[in-house]
């Protein structure tokens, strides 16, 4: 660790005066971010709501604060008490905003899932968080009753528009819950370490692990959204994250409102003309994307840009995944700001690593931690701090307000995360002789395709579910745009044949249980895969012979 | 033309998107009404290239260029020309 980096005041500390809370000093996360702003300025826009369809819908604190009381109070009606997982699957419509903060301020946890996960992802997370409450959209009943059946913690799933076709077992229109509700419903008096949030993460094997967050996490949303997005109430803020990931909640959720700043939030899919329209019209001033999309928007082009006013952005950040220099020097060109690339997970719930506003961009770099932060990067057998220069584990020195508390039901795993007094990220990182922080990859097997992290064994076992295959093995490639996509090399059952057709079937089985993120983008049959004496598959040498680099001495990694 | 577009709207319904049963007709929006994700994009471009021979350039295969299945069609019928 080189000197400074810690230098500054406390981000997390700045945190607490922009919530007004003292360290300790029990709060719910709900009352800050809805009620609080409400004594003050009731009438000010909290969310304009935009949809595909062209639709504009303008939400003040006021109405967030009855429409949060309203799906409490549906949630007692039902049962719902303090520490139960209420879940979500939807796009974020209003109802997605109004669920996860109804479901916090009864003191219930709330566990936002993507609404593209298919149905085994949504089985996986339901089943291990023990979820009480799914609140989905009639459009995905379908998959949800293939996810729940047998799933006996489950007490209802409330449909936001039902089908025609009607309801059935422990199904509930959600409208007509609502009709009922009081808008008038306080907040839980929870305490700052009471639980709220359950993201689910992947890991190298096993199923997804959830990632549980306290309402003291609201401390580092609030404190990074005014560091490093540096939003102000008179922002017009546009996160284009979906809370099914925590970039959604963290950004699109809890730290602007936090700050009493109000946000656009866009239900329809990605187009560079609907997305620069929506800049345009809304005069967003502050965005807040992913390398993804900006690569997206980059292969439409500066004409496409040009095409609209877009003088409104004063500030550009990133997420998900290292931003390449040209996508900054493209953006510099195309939107005359450097775009500012943010590094942090969701187990550490806010951001650690930023290139700050304060702080000279050097395209490729996650730059520096931020204030109060302090990162280093180990030696990955002594776990001690490495010099500048050399490549080693990433780590955070615990604790900070957002810190994830446990994996659920998975004491164990969070255990084996911290070593040494530090927090290992799981990522491999060098830093520079002026204390930036450089990204490397991956230290496991976690795939991150654009943005999103995958376990390879998820998509291992929706491929093992085919009657054809009997081995898979998942892991990343490098793809053209500087990106990682899935590949996948698969053993099949004596008789069956490689064709163009199992592989599309293949593809669309990985869609269908896990999401459209996880599907491989190559599938190659193989007659073997490497294997441990043990039997356990090697990924890392399917993909050196996938690639065809050199495979190494195996013997290191007969066991590993 | 036809025959493209029946194989395309088959393939989408089938294999792509997230609810088949919103997939009906040739002249919908898929992309920006989320009923297809953009992730889509790259397996459509391998079935052009296996289905119809035709090797669409990567930075055609655009969520603007692929949002209807009408649109897709006059792209890689673009393509199909200088073959």
């Amino acid at each position: 660790m080189s000197e400074g980096e810690s230098s500054g005041a406390s981000v997390w500390h700045q945190g607490r005066l922009l919530l007004g809370v003292s360290p300790g000093e029990p709060f719910n996360a709900c009352e800050r971010v809805v009620d609080r702003h409400c004594a003050r300025y009731p009438e000010a826009t909290a969310a304009i709501h935009r949809n595909h369809h062209g639709d504009r819908r303008v939400f003040t604190f006021e109405d967030l604060r009855r429409a949060v009381s309203r799906f409490a109070s549906a949630l007692d009606a039902l049962g719902v008490k303090p520490g139960d997982r209420v879940f979500t699957l939807l796009e974020p419509m209003p109802e997605l905003f109004w669920s996860i903060l109804g479901a916090i301020r009864t003191g219930a946890i709330a566990g936002p899932l993507f609404a593209a996960f298919g149905s085994e992802a949504i089985r996986d997370r339901l089943g291990d968080s023990g979820a009480r409450v799914l609140i989905t959209h009639g459009r995905h009943l379908l998959k949800v009753r293939a996810a729940i059946e047998g799933l006996p913690g489950l007490k209802q799933v409330l449909v936001v528009d039902p089908p025609a076709d009607g309801l059935r077992g422990i199904e509930r229109d959600l409208a007509a819950l609502l009709a009922d509700a009081s808008d008038e419903r306080p907040p839980h008096p929870t305490s700052e370490q009471d639980p709220m949030l359950l993201h689910y993460s992947s890991g190298t094997t096993g199923k997804p692990k959830g990632v549980l967050h306290v309402h003291e996490a609201l401390v580092g949303h609030a404190a990074t959204a005014r560091a490093v997005l540096d939003l102000r109430r008179e922002d017009s803020y546009w996160c284009t994250a979906d809370p099914g990931w925590v970039t959604g909640t963290s950004y699109a959720l809890f730290g602007p409102w936090a700050l009493g700043v109000p946000q656009i939030h866009y239900e329809g899919g990605f187009s560079s003309s609907a997305w620069y329209s929506l800049i345009e019209a809304e005069r967003v001033s502050v965005w807040y994307t992913s390398p993804t999309a900006l690569r997206m928007l980059m292969r439409d082009g500066v004409e496409a840009a040009r095409a609209h006013d877009l003088s409104s952005l004063r500030h550009i950040c990133s997420v998900g995944e290292p931003l390449n220099p040209e996508v900054i020097r493209w953006g510099l060109e195309t939107y005359g700001h450097t775009i500012r690339d943010t590094w942090w997970q969701t187990e550490t719930g806010c951001m650690q690593i930023a290139n700050a506003p304060w702080l000279p961009v050097r395209p490729g770099s996650m730059g520096k931690p931020l204030p109060g932060v302090t990162a280093a990067v180990l030696d990955p057998t002594t776990h001690e701090p490495l010099p500048p220069g050399q490549e080693g584990l990433l780590a955070l020195v615990p604790p900070w307000p957002s810190m994830f508390r446990t994996y659920w039901n998975r004491l164990d795993l969070y255990g084996a995360r911290f070593r040494n007094g530090f927090y290992l990220t799981g990522d491999r990182a060098y830093t520079d002789a002026d204390g930036y922080y450089w990204f490397v990859g991956r230290d496991d097997d976690v795939i991150n395709t654009s943005g999103h992290l995958v376990g390879p064994f998820e998509i291992e076992s929706a491929l093992l579910t085919h009657p054809a295959v009997v081995e898979a093995a998942a892991f990343p490639i490098p793809v053209a745009d500087a990106g990682e996509a899935v590949a996948a090399r698969v053993v099949l059952a004596a008789g069956s044949e490689s064709s163009r057709e199992l592989i599309r079937d293949l593809k669309t089985l990985v869609r269908r249980q896990v999401g459209p993120y996880a599907v491989p983008r190559e599938v190659v049959v193989v007659d073997r895969l490497p294997r441990t004496r043990s039997g356990k598959i090697m990924r890392r040498v399917a993909r050196a012979e996938h690639l065809g680099l050199p495979v190494g001495d195996l013997s290191s990694l007969d066991e590993s | 033309m036809d025959e493209w577009k029946q194989k395309l709207l088959e393939y989408i319904r089938d294999h792509l998107a997230q609810d088949p049963s919103q997939v009906t007709s040739t002249d919908q929006p898929l992309i920006s009404t989320g009923i297809m994700d953009s992730f889509a994009l790259v397996e459509l471009s391998v079935f052009i290239e296996e289905e119809f021979g035709v090797s669409v350039p990567d930075p055609e295969m655009t969520a603007e260029h692929f949002d209807t299945i009408d649109l897709g069609v006059a792209t890689i019928a673009r393509f199909a020309d200088d073959a």
